[in-house]
């Protein structure tokens, strides 16, 4: 099987047994998400149960291109089972995170890992090529994320790793186990806990580290020394220095690729003032890397929002001079494998209610961080720690902060003023607000999760950054939306797709760049395992007319590797059928159109204040032009948003009333047998 | 373009800038983060809103601001500055360097008062 | 002596002020290990071009790393050296590890000749290893400098193009036909990092 290994390790942790998955048998659904849900769809019969619940199956995917040349696809990893962290209900929810574990898993000889049960006492998951063992993990339990693995790198090789580590006499390797483990967060069920590889990779949303914590499940460690046939190897030689040379950084032009998303002229994801001397660090097979590994060894592989975590708070105590406490914080979150997104708008959060003088020492909320400490490292470590192990009211902060705000009896209040920022199914807000940029708010309300799939944000990040400097923004809006709008296919050539007005935001039009959207994530990124820091790309100001790599390059790769002649739409079209089987899955775990509400602030309090200062544009119309407008300063309409709604579901083909997918829809993605079991359970969408 | 330089603060001024307030005399800005995105910031104190506006990209609605200054901190004359630097600034981001400078310029006159 | 006598005489070659009896390599492959990133692309182009497939452990160049430690000891990269006194060369018993005197000198196996006796393996002075081992044909191999790349349309060879020095994202991995210092590791590590690397904000030292 090009790209595939062929088999799928199914491992029970209640009676510690494994055996294998036939890969065939999931192959319609190419890898990563699709196998993930067609696998869950299967296996997991009651789909109300909770997260939490031993029956609850976490699938760990690679795709047939992980451990391969493919530029920003080979090293992906897709999680996925019923979730805890969001709410009122833990939907069956997704995560992914990077590095070298799916390509490992390849090596050994394995498309992905079934996990299910829960074993009796701590346990790890050592796996060697094709031998699996379940083995005892006392020694390790109450280990943070970084000393466990370099204990398990101890333990697989016996001498260290600067020579050729030999598994027997026939297998070696220079390579470390990969890793993916949990911290004291997961092992004390943390429902805002992540999965965590090597120094900075995160399997962050859905608390999936509470969820192998309450599994007694500690770490996955895999090392591989086999490998992955490749349909067309002088292809995908070829097909990798064409889009290096065509798309990718030419180091002695880095100008050429001011407006590009392969090939970018600032490659680096991190937002703390950089180290005096780093090197720049790529995931497996990445064409260009986004991590760091530093002089210091402070802040090793952290990226984007984890980086920002306190910042701010350090600066503000240190007279505006960044300190290590920065850097320490950042790591602390790994260490104790914590949410980056729950810990800092958590953090904000009750800073908030201490100045209220609610929250502190003898206060109603009753805790003992001393704020006067905000910004050093003391007070960073304090607060992680009342997560990780749930200490006093960290025992509140482990649930979450919607949560917890909620257990305050402060809910309801504090969703109204938006001093909790969470604003779909009780989980953080990205940064790409609902009220603003709307693809993103309505893309996780009408799905399970922030989707935190950053497609369409440049068309924010570029013309903001320039427009607050007082330049022109370029190329200029009319001219981005026509070249995206090309590549949306099917819906190709609408640029009203892109068209962020107010007048617009609730249409049709929008609407169908939602779907295109969760339909493209589902196949191209969440499945082939695609990564969301280098694809899609739309726009690379190094070709002539500005045309970037997507349409060609997703399908270019994987029929080199595969062999399988899949097109772009071929893609797009899984992609909506895997869309489906979700929306299926939540609809047996009890979603109906009515819940599917963004909290309150949305819909009358204005983003970001007035919308009197530079801060929001996106590409929209006005008066018939197309320009970058400013999108702070407003507020969603609820009964505009119900409208909407019912547009998206009709254009997807699910009963407008209840949001619940359609026997003919399901039937015509070759999805009967959903209907069948959603019909058996009075769920089917009528129509 | 000059702004006239701030006269030195009074000791109850002093006192104000450099003291936290409560959370309904907050401030809320963002900084800019490309992939994280627009990141939420309240800001409790006059220095806070000193390090928001040092940030590379802050975004901040100087209007509030001026009203913040005027009302919350007490401090008319920093305030008219403000709305000169308002009317001065070609964009927002120049807007960002003066109101910056002046801010930074009032918190070291409070630190070395007190 | 030297260069100046051809004919009947092998070309010899003055390094370290000993004469060394078997012809020197005319191609190197340098290093900057400071500027390598870590994908990890080299090995895959390697694997991929010499055997069709994607196998790390089949990889003629290795890069090694450990996420928790600092820069710029996070990282390490071990390239075959083309030794001008090859002890792979000098331990086979079947002269199937020889010098390829068609092909530039590149020390590289023959496996037809190859019996699987692991000798080279063991005589590589380097860790880790030089030589590799295909543990599916039992052979032995090593970098040819891509004089035998089946699975690419680019030529190889001295002459020709390296596979991973092509696919190397970052330009950190340098072709070169003059013999490096052979003591230690400093003549085969490279700075290749110029204005662009300062404009993404790291040290060129």
């Amino acid at each position: 099987m090009n790209g595939y290994a062929g088999k799928i390790l199914r491992i029970n942790l209640t009676d510690r047994k494994t055996s294998t998955i036939d890969t065939r048998d999931y192959e319609q659904w190419v890898g990563g998400h699709g196998m993930g849900s067609a696998i869950f769809w299967d296996l997991v019969k009651d789909k109300t149960i909770s997260g939490f619940h031993p029956d609850n199956v976490v699938t760990i995917m690679t795709s047939p291109l992980s451990g391969t040349l493919v530029p920003g696809a080979s090293a992906r990893t897709e999680v996925q089972g019923i979730g805890v962290q969001s709410s009122p209900i833990e939907w069956f929810t997704r995560s992914n995170f990077g590095g070298r574990f799916a390509p490992m898993l390849k090596y050994a000889g394995w498309d992905g890992i079934v996990i299910e049960g829960k074993a009796d006492k701590p346990v790890w998951i050592d796996i060697r090529n094709e031998e699996v063992k379940v083995k005892e993990a006392q020694h390790l339990w109450g280990l943070d994320t970084w000393k466990t693995q370099e204990e398990i790198w101890r333990e697989v090789s016996g001498r260290g790793y600067d020579k050729w580590v030999e598994l027997d006499s026939e297998q070696r390797t220079t390579q470390r186990p990969a890793v993916l483990t949990i911290g004291p967060a997961g092992e004390n069920l943390a429902r805002i806990a992540c999965l965590i590889h090597d120094a900075g990779n995160a399997s962050g949303q859905g608390g999936f580290g509470g969820i192998w914590g309450s599994k007694n499940l500690k770490a996955i460690s895999v090392i591989g020394m086999g490998g992955i046939q490749i349909a067309d190897p002088k292809g995908l030689m070829e097909a990798r220095l064409w889009a290096q040379v065509k798309y990718g950084t030419d180091l002695k032009n880095l100008d050429a690729s001011w407006f590009s998303k392969f090939g970018r002229k600032k490659p680096q994801n991190r937002f703390w003032d950089p180290h005096e001397s780093a090197r720049l660090q790529a995931c497996i097979g990445c064409h260009l890397g986004c991590k760091e590994r530093t002089n210091t060894g402070f802040g090793n592989e952290s990226t984007c929002h984890e980086t920002t975590f306190y910042t701010a708070y350090d600066k503000s105590k240190h007279g505006g001079r960044q300190t290590s406490a920065t850097y320490i914080a950042t790591d602390l979150l790994q260490k104790y494998g914590i949410n980056a997104y729950e810990a800092s708008r958590g953090l904000t959060y009750i800073r908030a209610l201490q100045r209220m003088g609610i929250f502190g020492s003898g206060k109603r909320l009753n805790c003992d961080l001393d704020f006067r400490k905000l910004g050093e490292i003391e007070f960073a470590n304090e607060f992680l720690k009342m997560i990780a192990y749930r200490r006093g009211i960290g025992d509140d902060f482990a649930e979450g902060f919607f949560r917890a705000a909620k257990k305050w009896s402060r809910l309801e209040e504090d969703l109204k003023t938006g001093i909790l920022p969470y604003s779909y199914w009780g989980l953080p807000e990205h940064g790409y607000d609902p009220r603003a940029e709307v693809e993103w708010g309505y893309g996780s309300i009408l799905g399970d999760r922030d989707i935190n799939e950053h497609d369409f944000n440049f068309l924010f990040w570029w013309p903001s950054g320039a427009i607050w400097a007082g330049k022109t923004p370029q190329p200029p809006a009319g001219q981005v939306v026509k070249i995206i709008a090309e590549k949306l296919i099917p819906y190709e050539n609408n640029p009203l797709m892109l068209d962020f007005s107010t007048d617009n935001i609730y249409s049709e039009h929008m609407a169908k760049l939602v779907a295109w959207h969760r339909h493209y994530t589902r196949f191209w990124k969440e499945s082939v395992l695609y990564c969301d820091h280098r694809w899609p790309e739309f726009i690379n100001s190094k070709v002539p007319g500005y045309s970037g790599i997507t349409g060609e390059g997703e399908p270019r790769f994987f029929d080199v590797v595969t062999g399988k002649k899949f097109s772009f739409l071929d893609g797009m079209e899984l992609g909506r059928k895997i869309w489906n089987l979700d929306n299926a899955v939540w609809t047996l775990q009890g979603r109906h159109r009515d819940m599917v509400h963004f909290s309150d602030y949305i819909y009358h309090l204005p983003y970001g204040g007035s919308g009197n200062y530079a801060m929001y544009h996106l590409p929209g119309r006005e008066k018939g032009r197309w320009d970058y407008i400013r999108v702070n300063g407003r507020y969603l309409d609820k009964t505009k948003f119900e409208e909407f709604k019912t547009r998206f579901y009709n254009l997807e083909g699910w009963d407008s009333r209840s949001g619940w997918p359609k026997r003919k829809t399901l039937e015509s993605l070759g999805l009967k047998f959903v209907a069948d079991e959603l019909e058996k359970n009075k769920k089917l969408g009528a129509g | 373009m000059s702004i006239m330089k701030l006269r030195d603060p009074s000791r109850e001024l002093a006192m104000r800038v450099l003291t936290e307030v409560d959370f309904e005399h907050r401030l809320n800005g963002f900084i800019l983060r490309e992939r994280a995105g627009a990141v939420p910031i309240s800001m409790y104190s006059f220095k806070e809103v000193v390090s928001l506006l040092d940030d590379p990209q802050p975004r901040l609605d100087f209007k509030q601001l001026e009203e913040w200054i005027r009302s919350v901190m007490g401090d008319t004359e920093l305030a008219i500055h403000i709305a000169q630097a308002i009317r001065k600034g070609n964009n927002d981001q120049e807007r960002t360097y003066l109101i910056g400078d002046l801010l930074g310029e009032r918190l070291n006159q409070c630190k070395r008062l007190i | 002596m030297g260069a100046g006598v051809g004919g009947v005489f092998q070309k010899l070659i003055w390094v370290d002020n000993a004469i060394a009896a078997i012809p020197a390599s005319e191609g190197y492959l340098l290093v900057d290990t400071k500027k390598c990133q870590g994908c990890l692309s080299c090995m895959l182009a390697c694997s991929l071009v010499h055997e069709g497939i994607e196998n790390l452990s089949l990889a003629r160049i290795q890069v090694l790393q450990n996420s928790f430690e600092k820069f710029p000891d996070d990282l390490t990269v071990a390239q075959c050296r083309q030794c001008v006194e090859p002890p792979c060369v000098e331990a086979c018993p079947e002269k199937a590890l020889y010098v390829d005197k068609k092909n530039g000198n590149i020390r590289i196996v023959d496996i037809k000749k190859c019996i699987g006796c692991k000798s080279c393996i063991q005589a590589c002075p380097y860790d880790p290893g030089r030589a590799l081992w295909n543990p599916d044909k039992k052979k032995a191999l090593k970098c040819d400098l891509c004089s035998n790349a089946p699975f690419w349309s680019e030529k190889g060879g001295v002459k020709g193009k390296q596979a991973c020095v092509e696919v190397c994202p970052l330009k950190a991995i340098q072709f070169t036909k003059k013999i490096p210092e052979q003591k230690g590791d400093t003549g085969y590590r490279v700075n290749l990092r110029g204005e662009g690397w300062k404009k993404l904000g790291y040290p060129v030292d």
